[in-house]
């Protein structure tokens, strides 16, 4: 089987700390050499990546994420109020509904007729509307990629 | 969580935190906004045992969770990371060498990049990277080879 994961001394180059079998080996080692290598670079590069002085206080972060906490807490007790503002308005227009079905005046009789009409031209006003929003957005794509 | 608590974690992790998420993400400007969402993040949902053993590596994941969703959004729209050190604390004279660095490590994969600081820099042992990157441990072991061999042959491109 090929070994994918190279010298096992390698992995324990993570530390200055050495003891001296590791130093001898490390010194008659190609792949532990190369190990060493990355050791250095990489203390190095991270000796440079000091952070900046402004980083955000620990008292602000704790402060907004109060205000986050409230904020989904407060998103979260709304929910069923508008979950119960559909139920309302479906249950609405179908007592509406039934209300219509089941009363004969002349009014309900223009209304019904009325409504009726609008049904019957409905589709075409879904295909309209459906087409204008993919004429939209197939011209907002091609825009998007035209500024590109 | 306790403030007193959340300080002292914030004081230990911050520093090393933000310079992980700047070379794994290779852009600083970046690394400010994903610090403070993670700490954000830790605070909405701390760990079960709030201590700094059990905070740092809690805290690196979501920044490598962070880092890593921002580079999958970039790499949808198309965008490249800017990797030049605008934001370190650095002289005229380290600036030349700073560049060639970052150039040099930009070059690695972000995953490479980031089993790379964890392994060599923030001493993690397999298993704990593992955890960190979501991976399984064995793969840690051979990724980080791979990772290993890849600087290390970048490094010597860079010698010639």
């Amino acid at each position: 089987m090929k070994k994918t994961t190279g010298c096992e001394y390698a992995n324990k180059i993570k530390s200055s700390k050495r003891d001296k079998n590791l130093e001898l080996h490390i010194a008659g080692c190609a792949e532990c050499q190369q190990s060493q290598k990355v050791f250095d670079f990489m203390q190095k590069f991270a000796a440079q990546s000091e952070p900046p002085q402004n980083l955000p206080a620990p008292g602000f972060l704790m402060f907004k994420a109060r205000i986050l906490q409230k904020q989904a807490a407060l998103k979260r007790a709304v929910q069923p109020i508008f979950w119960m503002q559909i139920a309302a308005s479906v249950l609405f227009v179908t007592t509406i509904g039934w209300f219509l079905g089941r009363t004969q005046t002349p009014i309900i009789s223009i209304l019904k007729g009325t409504l009726l009409s609008l049904l019957s031209v409905a589709p075409l006003f879904i295909v309209g509307a459906v087409s204008a929003v993919v004429i939209c957005f197939a011209f907002n794509y091609f825009l998007h990629k035209a500024n590109k | 969580m306790d403030e007193t608590i959340f300080e002292e974690i914030y004081e230990q992790t911050a520093r090393p935190l933000w310079a992980y998420v700047s070379r794994i993400s290779g852009n600083p400007t970046a690394a400010d906004d994903i610090l403070q969402e993670t700490y954000l993040r830790f605070l909405n949902s701390p760990p079960k045992q709030i201590d700094l053993k059990e905070a740092k590596p809690y805290l690196y994941k979501i920044a490598t969770n962070l880092a890593r969703d921002r580079f999958r959004k970039l790499k949808r729209e198309g965008k490249q990371e800017n990797i030049l050190p605008e934001k370190c604390e650095m002289t005229i004279e380290n600036f030349g060498e700073e560049l060639e660095m970052t150039q040099v490590f930009s070059r690695l994969k972000e995953q490479e990049r980031a089993l790379l600081w964890l392994a060599y820099v923030e001493g993690y042992e397999h298993r704990e990277i593992a955890g960190i990157l979501r991976l399984n441990s064995m793969s840690v072991r051979v990724l980080l080879f791979r990772a290993r061999r890849r600087l290390a042959q970048f490094l010597e491109s860079e010698k010639r």
